[in-house]
């Protein structure tokens, strides 16, 4: 970005802060449909921001695998005359790019206090997580090259990252215990969290043990899927310091979306939209991978989190491995990483798990897990197999 | 998981013809010269594309093993829970995702040459895999 450019983000901006979250029961919880878990969120939010209903007059909704969240939604909360109602997808990435278009939204005018909801209910009593993955893919009844894809193994999310995953660990000679100390650390970071779901702490030799779903991805390296729904708050700067909740500024903001060519050269597995979208981000905020005192990082696989770090330049190029296992990114380390467990230990909605907690975090409302004081928090999406990547950077300060 | 095959399609029936008698079709763009995946339906630049043959050679970027009953038994490995998938960069320049047949985990590598194999899954069409060179 020139610096016309940053000036101008910077500017756009500082005139937000997030005022409010929602998060419903997650988890395994079944009866309730993505718009119940959405329309739960949004009063949850909404009532945490210290606002009405009357009050909100933008509404930004995110679906899952599930699907659902609609635009009945509005009448479902009572909302008159909205000002913006839309959906954005950009899979994993959706979240930060709601918080995005909210702040647009919000400086333009358009707008001023959008609620960002994202909601799904793919689980079913039952019925395995792999298969309601798994099912999504195959369900198109596939002829011709996609039938021929699909025997190619081209099929539900954990195939395509196993692919990212080996590649990197052939090229920078990454370990499988390396994967797993990522899996270890948010575990010690999920026992403190009471809305996690797995909390028993978990060794090395318990993730290589756990079973293979896809090598070289074993069942600990994975996420769960969960069925819940979270909310956010978008406001003007100047409103949410009048409201119920510590006001958490957006200091910086990014999306990258490679588009790999899939062909000669590219760097799939290698390096990931993280790189551009990150030191965008942070070069927007100021700051740089020294100043970051938490990191709220995409993890729908441990490989997804130790690229990222690299991407964002925690470490070198190839040497995300040598970082998870140092145990910097757990509980007393020097990188606090994915604090409630993410999407591996606690639940998975997901870009809203990784934003949420870091609006916990910077909230200082994190209990037992809490940070102490952070001033800079990096978030992180990513959607499709690194298809799409989202940069945000928080802060409980206004950015000087 | 029973009764896969790959049924053909007006958009890849000349792929599946040259397939049947053992010969790999890839797109081409006859204006710029790009290699496309056989699945492309447009050059980047817009332009239609056309057939061609690929020479069947390759290199390994990257695999994986599927710890599942696979879609067809010629689709297994020897022990029949497991099969192998991978990416390949054809020597045209595109990568396809591809079954991995009669290979040894040893001589998985990145790198490694790769050659075109035919397999028939079920009763359909014969699809593309790749096995070591």
């Amino acid at each position: 970005m020139t610096t016309e450019e940053l000036i101008a983000a910077r500017s756009i901006l500082r005139r937000v802060a997030i005022a409010g979250l929602g998060i419903t029961e997650v988890g395994q919880v079944y009866g309730r449909t993505a718009q119940d878990f959405a329309a739960e969120a949004v009063r949850s939010a909404v009532a945490d921001a210290g606002l009405g209903l009357t009050e909100v007059d933008g509404l930004l909704l995110s679906n899952g695998l599930s699907g659902g969240v609609g635009f009945r939604l509005q009448q479902e909360l009572g909302l008159r005359d909205l000002r913006l109602l839309s959906e954005v997808s950009a899979y994993g990435a959706t979240a930060i790019s709601q918080i995005q278009f909210a702040a647009l939204a919000i400086a333009a005018g358009m707008a001023t206090t959008v609620v960002c909801v994202h909601a799904d209910a793919p689980l079913k009593e039952g019925v395995s997580s792999g298969s309601i993955y798994r099912g999504a893919a195959q369900a198109r009844g596939p002829r011709g090259f996609a039938a021929m894809r699909l025997a190619s193994g081209v099929r539900g999310a954990n195939n395509g990252y196993a692919l990212a995953a080996r590649r990197h660990m052939q090229r920078y000679g990454t370990t499988s215990a390396q994967l797993g100390a990522i899996a270890v650390a948010e575990r010690a970071w999920a026992a403190m969290n009471p809305r996690a779901r797995f909390r028993d702490l978990i060794t090395i030799e318990d993730h290589q043990s756990s079973r293979w779903v896809v090598e070289p991805l074993h069942l600990l390296d994975c996420c769960m899927v969960s069925n819940g729904g979270i909310a956010v708050v978008v406001t003007t700067a100047e409103r949410a310091r009048a409201l119920a909740q510590p006001p958490v500024y957006v200091w910086g903001a990014a999306q990258t979306h490679p588009g790999y060519t899939m062909a000669k050269g590219c760097d799939f597995g290698l390096v990931t939209g993280a790189s551009i979208s990150g030191s965008t981000a942070m070069g927007m905020a100021g700051v740089g991978p020294a100043e970051v005192n938490v990191c709220e990082i995409y993890d729908c696989y441990t490989y997804t989190v130790l690229v990222t770090l690299e991407d964002y330049g925690f470490c070198g190029k190839g040497e995300g491995g040598a970082l998870a296992a140092s145990g910097e990114l757990g509980p007393g380390g020097s990188i606090p990483t994915n604090t409630g467990g993410g999407q591996l230990s606690s639940y998975y909605l997901w870009g809203m798990t990784p934003l949420s907690e870091a609006v916990i975090q910077a909230r200082g409302q994190g209990s037992a897990r809490q940070v102490d004081q952070p001033e800079v928090v990096l978030v992180s999406g990513n959607g499709g197999t690194l298809d799409h990547h989202a940069t945000l950077v928080l802060s409980p300060l206004e950015q000087s | 998981m029973t009764g896969f095959s790959v049924v053909r399609d007006e958009a890849s029936a000349p792929f599946f013809d040259a397939a049947n008698s053992g010969d790999l079709l890839i797109r081409r763009c006859p204006i710029c010269g790009a290699h496309y995946p056989p699945g492309q339906r447009r050059c980047v630049d817009g332009e239609q594309l056309e057939w061609v043959r690929a020479s069947g050679s390759a290199v390994l970027v990257s695999w994986a093993v599927e710890h599942a009953p696979a879609l067809d038994p010629v689709l297994s490995g020897s022990d029949g829970l497991t099969s192998k998938f991978g990416l390949v960069e054809l020597e045209e320049g595109p990568w396809m995702q591809v079954p991995l047949i009669d290979v040894e985990d040893d001589r998985l590598n990145e790198g490694v040459a790769m050659r075109v194999k035919f397999i028939r899954p079920g009763d359909g069409e014969a699809i593309a895999a790749f096995t070591p060179a």
